[in-house]
């Protein structure tokens, strides 16, 4: 692990003095790779709070064109970057804000030729895909080569967080067996609700990354902006779990 | 005896609500539950608690007072318990 900078220290001064943090926990961080599958209302912000902490490098994958209908939650886009890939827009919006985060960007989405290769190179995965196919795909590879995973999802006024770490809780697959049949891709939210989720989902993250504060691995935190109530559910691993049912 | 049960996400916009009281016979079963709560309600509802075959449905999540319960599980309930129904969600 390397030392912090000057350059860090200054950068990251006020979190230096958060207890249990520190010194200590900014070094984990900033050595860290985390992976974030799709940039856009959940990943968007999510990358960006991580830059804004000093992950050490990003890589964000996301393929296609900004869209206008993209713009009322991607917060990492760019009014310049419309029908341009939205990994540049990030990288753009990112290097703006902080030159001293590594960002790599991979102009396409997770899939059985790059998942394996992208889990891989990261110290931690937030999943913030709208397929389930997807999703399901990075939870295998995350389970398979022991890396944690934070999986975020949102709808509507509600989101939820669920921090999945292999061997010790249970897997995205144990909570979904099976493809969602009634899920739509389209579906109505907020751009503050996903990322109030998002960042929910990057302190779980750091937590994990730096070992601070209660981290809720296993336990899907259910969060709902309309009460701005927020639940903790205890997951049941399924022992004939199809991903992490051969794992001790 | 009358108990809360809440929706999340896709099944909480077809209930129209976020929570519903439901009224629950001592020592019923969970699936038992389930059922009678899907034919309360239409298809639009419904599909997400019960597949067509009356089985529930495999991306349910059921949650008792907090934790997940799975449907072959014994669950008593009493007057304070919160049952929560939640189904998927995803990014965007
Ligand atoms: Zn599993």
């Amino acid at each position: 692990m390397s030392e912090l900078s000057e350059l860090d220290r200054a950068i990251y001064e006020w979190q230096l003095d958060v207890p249990g943090f520190g010194e200590s926990g900014q070094r984990k961080v900033r050595s860290a790779t985390a992976l974030v599958s799709r940039i856009g209302g959940l990943g968007g912000p999510l990358a960006f709070q991580l830059a804004a902490a000093g992950i050490g490098k990003l890589i964000l994958a996301h393929g296609g064109n900004l869209r206008q209908d993209d713009l009322n939650r991607q917060i990492l886009m760019r009014w310049d970057g419309l029908d341009k890939p939205r990994v540049e827009s990030a990288a753009k919006t990112l290097a703006n804000f902080n030159p001293n985060v590594e960002v790599e960007i991979v102009n396409a989405n997770v899939s059985e030729g790059n998942a394996a290769d992208l889990v891989a190179r990261a110290d931690v995965v937030f999943d913030c895909a709208p397929l389930f196919e997807e999703r399901f795909l990075m939870n295998r590879e995350c389970i398979g080569q022991g890396k944690p995973l934070i999986d975020c999802a949102m709808y509507n006024l509600e989101g939820h967080v669920f921090p999945i770490v292999a061997g010790r809780t249970p897997c995205l697959a144990c909570l979904f067996p099976e493809t969602p049949p009634h899920w739509k891709r389209r579906f109505p939210v907020i751009g503050a609700v996903s990322a109030l989720v998002a960042n929910v989902g990057v302190m779980e993250g750091l937590k994990l990354l730096a070992g601070f504060g209660e981290s809720n691995i296993g336990k899907m935190i259910h969060l709902d902006s309309s009460s701005m109530e927020m639940r903790k559910i205890k997951v049941q691993r399924r022992p004939d779990c199809s991903v992490c049912g051969p794992l001790k | 005896m009358q108990i809360t049960f809440r929706y999340t996400s896709q099944l909480a916009t077809a209930a129209g609500a976020a929570e519903e009281m439901v009224e629950v016979e001592n020592g019923s079963s969970l699936v038992d539950l389930l059922r009678d709560l899907a034919a309360k309600h239409d298809t639009d509802f419904s599909k997400f608690v019960v597949d067509k075959d009356g089985n529930v449905a495999p991306t349910l999540v059921v949650a008792v007072n907090g934790s997940q319960v799975s449907f072959e599980e014994l669950v008593s309930l009493d007057k304070d318990s919160e049952v929560m129904l939640i189904t998927p969600m995803s990014g965007g």
